[in-house]
């Protein structure tokens, strides 16, 4: 029998560890994110526009739009080289933009989904298509960004060849929202009071309650993650980037999160067609263009009955809901998601993208 | 408007950002301690829960550290199985006092000792002893997270943590917008910029800044709608009205081609009349002058000719009745009267040669109207016989005239000739 000790054999690396494990801690997880090539072609506001790998060949002449969330910084789509759906997509020679919302000021408290849907969506929709020299372009909205680019396919469905919702929550109904309904619930959350005094709601708080759905696993599991990482010598960059990006969460500018909660949480009233921004009424039915429609069994963020709901509502013919056997994030990155998601997000947009003539032109 | 000094002077006091949050400390912990006591509980917050689960955690961390010195010498599996042991008992024991002191109020007793007995059951159910503190620490968050989060999430899930989560975060948002205000106020009234000073600034900027981009989108989509215009429209319109012009000047081309051909046919066969009128009228002549000639050498009337010699015979007869008169000459007005005669019919044969010859001159005064078209056809027709345009066309085709047959007018070659040996 070997005879085996309770003493770490390497004391000297034990406390290497140790101490880089504290200062990750204490410092919060530094990495580089969002590393695909990408050029700016629009500014507004705090918003930029970017497009990436602008000088590579694009086989697949259907630009995509990315939309990405209020609540978190969009580089989760770019999170590092070899694990970002932004690069796969990119060198399956698709035209990738995504829209990053930046981080709000004070100055941007009464940002509401007007001026997101309204505004700069298509204002960005547009610089999309005159850049790549298109009369079309797919809308890829993940999160909360998806609900953003359900309501824009519904008010301006002419442009869109194509429409990509994942984990996107369209229903709200209070038996399929989990412990949102009672976070959310007005009888505990008065968001017009948290807007009138914060004007933007801070990443904190907006995170604690995301945090909250999962106490155990995201405030403590989270870190015996990273001890196990550590002591085993299993590549950090994966780990530090999502720590980074967890951690990362900007201001929810206080317009918005009060219609986010009331309207939508509270309310329900998006698939009840009773959203009307500046008037206009959001009638999903007015979605005709093509729709994958992703969610994941394990996302407690946005359920399945969320997500699935928009099926119901949309007119598109050619729809198709995809789930994985994932969570919020993990659905998008790590190693399932290259080998189920990724491919099928490429073949399903590679059918229904116009292409490059065989003399390559655009 | 100049304030009053002490007036300021007490504001600044009242609204000093410290004090002020020395006051609602004081008030919050006031609200927390009021809370427990009607509770009848020593300690109620929800996250003690979590921070004495940690701190269980990190105890038992601390003693296997400490407890490694004197086991380390021992056999390696007991040495582990005896620290496991040692560490779930103290991990039990720190859950236990917790248990007492924190559950009362939300009347959890039951269900934590339920939590506890899971996480024991699996603590102790781990088949691989730990080898070390970091394998330590992951059988027991693997053992114990199970049991602990359904029991948070009972938690979380009841009336008294939403109301008392939900009463800290209204409290902080009222306190955070009266801390702000006053220290908007304190800071303004010391004449500094404020954080809403710069935010104002900062709006004016954006909002320039929408102005420029609605400018910029506007100046695109006029710069579209122009590029969009011609490229739909107006190009293809161009392209269209360009094709027609060709088509046009095509046809023109071809019309003013056929009309020279038509002009120079017509011109030919004027001349080719022309010359055949003459010829006619030549013939004609000739043929009149022929007539006169046979009529003079051959007369075609014998009767004429014998009524003529029967008067050459009179007119003998008279001749040598003259001579006769004259070698007698008895009478002289008779010879008179003949010479006379005589001299009419002299006359007459005069005026016949003259109208012969003027018969004659007519007849070459005709065919010199031609003569140069003729000169010229006759010209051509030692080289090649071509029109001007056929000579235009076939240098423009590189086409040589010798080789292509005219199909115009006496064999000229015409336009058309050219093109079809050009195309051929």
């Amino acid at each position: 029998m070997t005879e085996q000790t309770f003493v770490p054999a390497d004391t000297e690396n034990f406390f290497d560890k140790y101490s880089q494990g504290m200062r990750i801690v204490m410092e919060g997880a530094q990495a580089d994110t969002g590393q695909t090539p990408k050029e700016v072609v629009w500014t507004k506001n705090k918003a930029k526009l970017y497009r990436y790998e602008p000088s590579k060949e694009k086989t697949h002449k259907t630009p995509i739009l990315i939309i990405y969330a209020l609540i978190n910084r969009p580089y989760i789509l770019d999170l590092m080289p070899g694990n970002s759906l932004i690069e796969y997509l990119t060198s399956e020679g698709f035209d990738v933009y995504m829209l990053d919302w930046g981080i709000p000021g004070d100055e941007d408290k009464d940002m509401s989904f007007e001026h997101y849907v309204l505004d700069y969506i298509p204002r960005a929709a547009k610089k999309v298509m005159r850049t790549s020299g298109t009369d079309d372009f797919t809308l890829f909205g993940y999160c909360m960004g998806g609900t953003m680019s359900a309501m824009y396919a519904s008010l301006f469905p002419d442009t869109l060849k194509n429409l990509v919702l994942m984990t996107a929550p369209t229903s709200f109904p209070r038996d399929s929202i989990g412990l949102y309904s009672l976070f959310t619930n007005d009888k505990y959350l008065k968001p017009g009071l948290l807007a009138d005094a914060f004007g933007n709601i801070p990443g904190e708080i907006i995170d604690t309650g995301n945090r909250m759905m999962k106490p155990v696993t995201n405030y403590v599991g989270t870190y015996v993650g990273m001890w196990e990482r550590l002591f085993e010598d299993k590549p950090m960059e994966g780990w530090l980037a999502m720590n980074k990006w967890v951690n990362d969460g900007p201001p929810f500018p206080g317009a918005a999160f009060k219609q986010w909660i009331t309207e939508f949480y509270q309310q329900d009233k998006l698939v009840k067609g009773e959203i009307k921004l500046r008037g206009r009424r959001v009638d999903l039915s007015n979605i005709k263009a093509p729709l994958l429609n992703i969610a994941g069994t394990k996302d407690h963020i946005c359920s399945i009955p969320q997500a699935e709901a928009t099926m119901e509502y949309v007119s598109s013919e050619d729809k198709e809901f995809f789930v994985q056997d994932a969570g919020h994030v993990g659905l998008m990155t790590g190693r399932g998601a290259k080998k189920g998601l990724w491919p099928k997000i490429n073949e399903w947009l590679a059918e229904r993208s116009n292409q490059k003539d065989s003399a390559g032109h655009a | 408007m100049e304030k009053d000094p002490g007036r300021v002077s007490s504001l600044t006091e009242r609204m000093d950002p410290t004090n002020l949050w020395r006051q609602w400390y004081e008030t919050g912990s006031r609200m927390w301690t009021d809370s427990l006591d009607r509770g009848g509980a020593n300690y109620m917050d929800p996250w003690g829960l979590y921070r004495r689960w940690y701190e269980g955690m990190e105890n038992m961390r601390e003693q296997t550290m400490r407890s490694m010195g004197s086991i380390g010498g021992g056999n390696g599996t007991d040495a582990a199985a005896g620290a496991w042991q040692k560490g779930v008992d103290m991990t039990m024991e720190n859950w236990r006092k917790s248990a007492e002191n924190a559950t009362e109020m939300m009347g959890m007793a039951p269900r934590w000792m339920e939590m506890l007995d899971q996480a024991r059951e699996n603590l102790m159910a781990v088949e691989q002893m730990p080898k070390d503190p970091l394998e330590f620490a992951v059988h027991w968050y693997n053992a114990t997270s199970g049991p602990y989060s359904e029991f948070v999430q009972d938690i979380v899930e009841r009336e008294e943590f939403l109301e008392q989560g939900s009463r800290f975060l209204q409290n902080y948002a009222s306190f955070y917008k009266i801390y702000k205000r006053q220290s908007e106020e304190y800071l303004h009234n010391i004449q500094i910029p404020t954080r809403s000073d710069i935010t104002r600034v900062a709006s004016l900027v954006v909002a320039l800044e929408e102005k420029v981009d609605n400018i910029e989108d506007a100046v695109e989509d006029m710069g579209d709608s122009q590029a969009a215009s011609l490229a739909d429209g107006k190009i293809s319109d161009i392209e269209k009205h360009l094709g027609k012009v060709e088509k046009k000047v095509d046809k023109t081309e071809e019309k003013i081609e056929k009309r020279l051909d038509k002009l120079e046919d017509k011109l030919a066969k004027r001349s080719d009349k022309a010359n055949d009128g003459m010829e006619k009228r030549l013939g004609d002549l000739e043929g009149k002058l022929d007539g006169i000639s046979t009529a003079v050498d051959r007369p075609a009337d014998t009767s004429a000719t014998d009524g003529l010699g029967e008067r050459m015979d009179r007119v003998e007869g008279k001749l040598d009745a003259v001579s006769t008169a004259i070698d007698q000459p008895a009478d002289t007005s008779a010879s008179d009267s003949l010479s006379g005669r005589m001299d009419e019919v002299e006359s007459k044969l005069d005026q016949v040669l003259a109208a012969l010859a003027n018969i004659s001159s007519n007849s070459e005064a005709p065919a010199s109207i031609p003569a140069n078209a003729s000169a010229r056809v006759s010209a051509n027709a030692s080289e090649i016989r071509a029109t001007d345009a056929a000579r235009r066309k076939a240098e423009d085709m590189n086409v040589n005239l010798a080789e292509v047959n005219g199909t115009g007018a006496d064999g000229q070659i015409t336009v058309e000739d050219v093109r079809k040996k050009g195309d051929a």
